[in-house]
């Protein structure tokens, strides 16, 4: 084991799978020379090569699509979105094309790749730095969404995504980037898809959150529990296909859920998952649940932190949910 | 980076003669499959995905005149363009190019089955074609996966190359300028063939070659593709080829070429009728088709390589 940060911990990822395994292709922009906007990929060009380390000319759509056309040949690319607010010219090409090149040619062909992409505020990245669309991909059949927590998860997901044979949307919590740091397993090591976490244990009310907000439920959940609310914390680490007996097994216990997330509340993943719940679990709630989330307005650049759902607005939902 | 060669007339060049006859019989069976396309899509009893429990029949072919076909006056740049390249090539065409299809052996029922919806890959997407050869919806989307699988063969050092099929209007999309810049940059070994006027003289702003072939001259469409194919595979990167009609409204390519074969007496009334009762045996009887479909729950298979409930 050894002390990484998240972004460290990709990095030894994607290091892992291309010396494994010599179809991988890294492509984006600036990812070669410069090791990536966030140095996620320093250092890759001078072990694998300019062939497999591509530097490419700044367009989204054309990095999808050609990643596309090189999966059907055989490669195993892991594209770059330097942040998933640019992923938008390449939309197309991912909902139209690559999540659907499986079904409709009856399987015979698939287009088999990773897309990388940082997501979430608290960077000071303003309009265009900051948004959190995981929801958008997720309403796509033949795609899988990805969003780990920690560097440890970061490493066994992402190479477990590039080992899956469905596309994967892989979203980086940029915020946590380097800020979250623990032991991670060095060399090949998975951490299977579609499988959630319970980070933390309690009896009272189950909070689901992913990537950098589920530090904000976690200092929500210690004043909760201040206050005798003890709080069950669900990591998603995988949002789709997502981990629903995990989370009803929890409701069950609990019969609260509170859903935090970045990103807008109206059709954010928050209302999928507990709709999801709605139809298993219904009878056993004993309270509304609960979303909170960013709020239904395009991201703000000097009010992030009144922007993001962090602990401040986490905790009240905790107590009144408990205490309805 | 060079400049667009100047345009290569028609030269009615002798090709081997059983090429040349199998060249002519692949464009037949395209106008065919397109004349019936054409009237089915006249008549809206062709919908994307067809019917499993009533497959609507296609109205019966007209005499299957170039204006009247899908892809029609394009056979020659569809079919010479797909012979051209090798025959385990990556081929990307347009929706309607499926004449590339049929000249890689997909048989004429099963061109117009699968427009029909009565024939996989189910659910039945009409737009996919045979093997290496697929195609995306929209017109110049699939030209990025071009330029990707070549440059995929360029990663991998294998002697591959990629042919892009691309209508006239790709052009005016974004598409078509992100791939090519994309082919430019890598040197992918890719031959991109458009049939809009004029095109050629783009190449050089993305350090292409440029070429411009008689679209209507099949023999000279695949001599100008073979020559693109080996510059991409020796490194020298991609060709952009335009292949377009001469002005003169007459100017039919299987006309054209079924004179060039009755010049050189390897072609007759009697054979011409034999081909067209084929091709017409062929689509009636997948017209008369009311089986297939597949079953109601196939579209449910290969969303993902597992399926997944919730």
């Amino acid at each position: 084991m050894t002390e990484m940060n998240m972004v460290q911990a990709i990095n030894d990822a994607l290091r892992t799978e291309m010396r494994r395994d010599e179809r991988v292709v890294v492509l984006g922009e600036d990812v070669g020379k410069v090791g990536g906007v966030f140095r996620v990929t320093q250092g890759l060009q001078d072990e694998f090569g300019e062939e497999r380390v591509i530097d490419t000319p700044l367009s989204e759509g054309g990095i999808v699509g050609t990643a596309i056309g090189m999966a059907l040949f055989g490669l195993v690319p892991i594209p770059e979105i330097q942040f998933a607010d640019f992923i938008y010219p390449a939309y197309d090409q991912i909902v139209s094309e690559l999540a659907k090149m499986r079904w409709r040619s009856g399987g015979e062909y698939t287009a088999k790749m990773v897309v990388r992409a940082p997501v979430g505020g608290g960077i000071r990245g303003g309009l265009y730095h900051s948004q959190s669309p995981e929801a958008l991909f997720i309403h796509v059949p033949g795609l899988k969404v990805v969003c780990p927590s920690n560097p440890s998860d970061a490493k066994g997901l992402l190479l477990a995504s590039v080992r899956d044979p469905d596309p994967v949307l892989f979203f980086e919590p940029k915020r946590v980037y380097r800020a979250a740091k623990g032991e991670v397993p060095e060399g090949d090591f998975t951490v299977p898809l579609g499988k959630a976490a319970v980070v933390r244990e309690g009896g009272h009310v189950t909070v689901l959150a992913w990537g950098a907000m589920l530090y904000e439920a976690i200092a929500a959940a210690d004043e909760a529990a201040k206050r005798g609310i003890e709080a069950e914390i669900i990591d998603l680490r995988t949002l789709w296909p997502v981990d629903i007996d995990t989370i009803v097994t929890s409701v069950e216990k609990t019969g609260r859920i509170v859903v935090v997330h970045e990103a807008p509340k109206t059709c954010g993943f928050g209302a999928e998952l507990i709709a999801l719940v709605s139809e298993r679990a219904f009878l056993r709630l004993e309270a509304p649940p609960v979303r909170v989330c960013g709020y239904d307005t395009p991201f703000p650049y000097t009010l992030e932190m009144d922007y993001l759902p962090l602990a401040g607005r986490i905790l009240p939902a905790l107590v009144e949910t408990a205490s309805f | 980076m060079q400049a667009p060669m100047p345009h290569r007339p028609a030269t009615d060049e002798a090709l081997p003669g059983d090429l040349a006859i199998a060249l002519y019989e692949a464009m037949a069976r395209t106008r065919g499959v397109g004349s019936v396309l054409v009237s089915a899509s006249i008549s809206v009893s062709i919908s994307i995905g067809g019917s499993a429990d009533a497959p609507a029949p296609c109205p019966p072919p007209e005499p299957p005149t170039r204006k009247q076909s899908h892809a029609a006056g394009d056979e020659a740049f569809i079919v010479g363009a797909a012979a051209g390249m090798d025959s385990g090539d990556w081929i990307f065409p347009f929706p309607y190019a499926f004449g590339a299809a049929l000249w890689r052996g997909m048989p004429v029922e099963s061109a117009l089955r699968r427009a029909r919806g009565l024939e996989g890959p189910w659910p039945a997407d009409p737009h996919w074609k045979a093997g290496r050869v697929a195609s995306a919806s929209l017109a110049g989307r699939h030209l990025a996966h071009a330029v990707g699988a070549a440059w995929g063969a360029r990663v991998r050092r294998t002697a591959d190359a990629v042919l892009a099929l691309i209508p006239s209007d790709a052009p005016s999309g974004g598409d078509f300028h992100t791939a090519l810049n994309f082919a430019g940059v890598t040197r992918a070994p890719v031959v991109v063939v458009c049939a809009l006027k004029g095109v050629a003289a783009a190449a050089v702003a993305y350090g292409l070659h440029g070429a411009r072939a008689d679209g209507s001259d099949v023999g000279l469409v695949l001599s100008v593709v073979r020559e693109a194919r080996t510059r991409a595979a020796s490194g020298q990167g991609a060709t952009l080829i335009e292949a377009t009609l001469p002005e003169d409204e007459g100017a039919d390519p299987l006309a054209r070429m079924r004179r060039q074969l009755e010049s050189r007496a390897l072609w007759d009334e009697g054979r011409e009728r034999q081909l067209h009762a084929t091709i017409e045996s062929a689509l009636a009887s997948a017209n008369a088709a009311t089986h297939g479909g597949g079953d109601k729950h196939d579209f449910l298979d290969d969303v993902y390589a597992r399926p997944h409930a919730t």
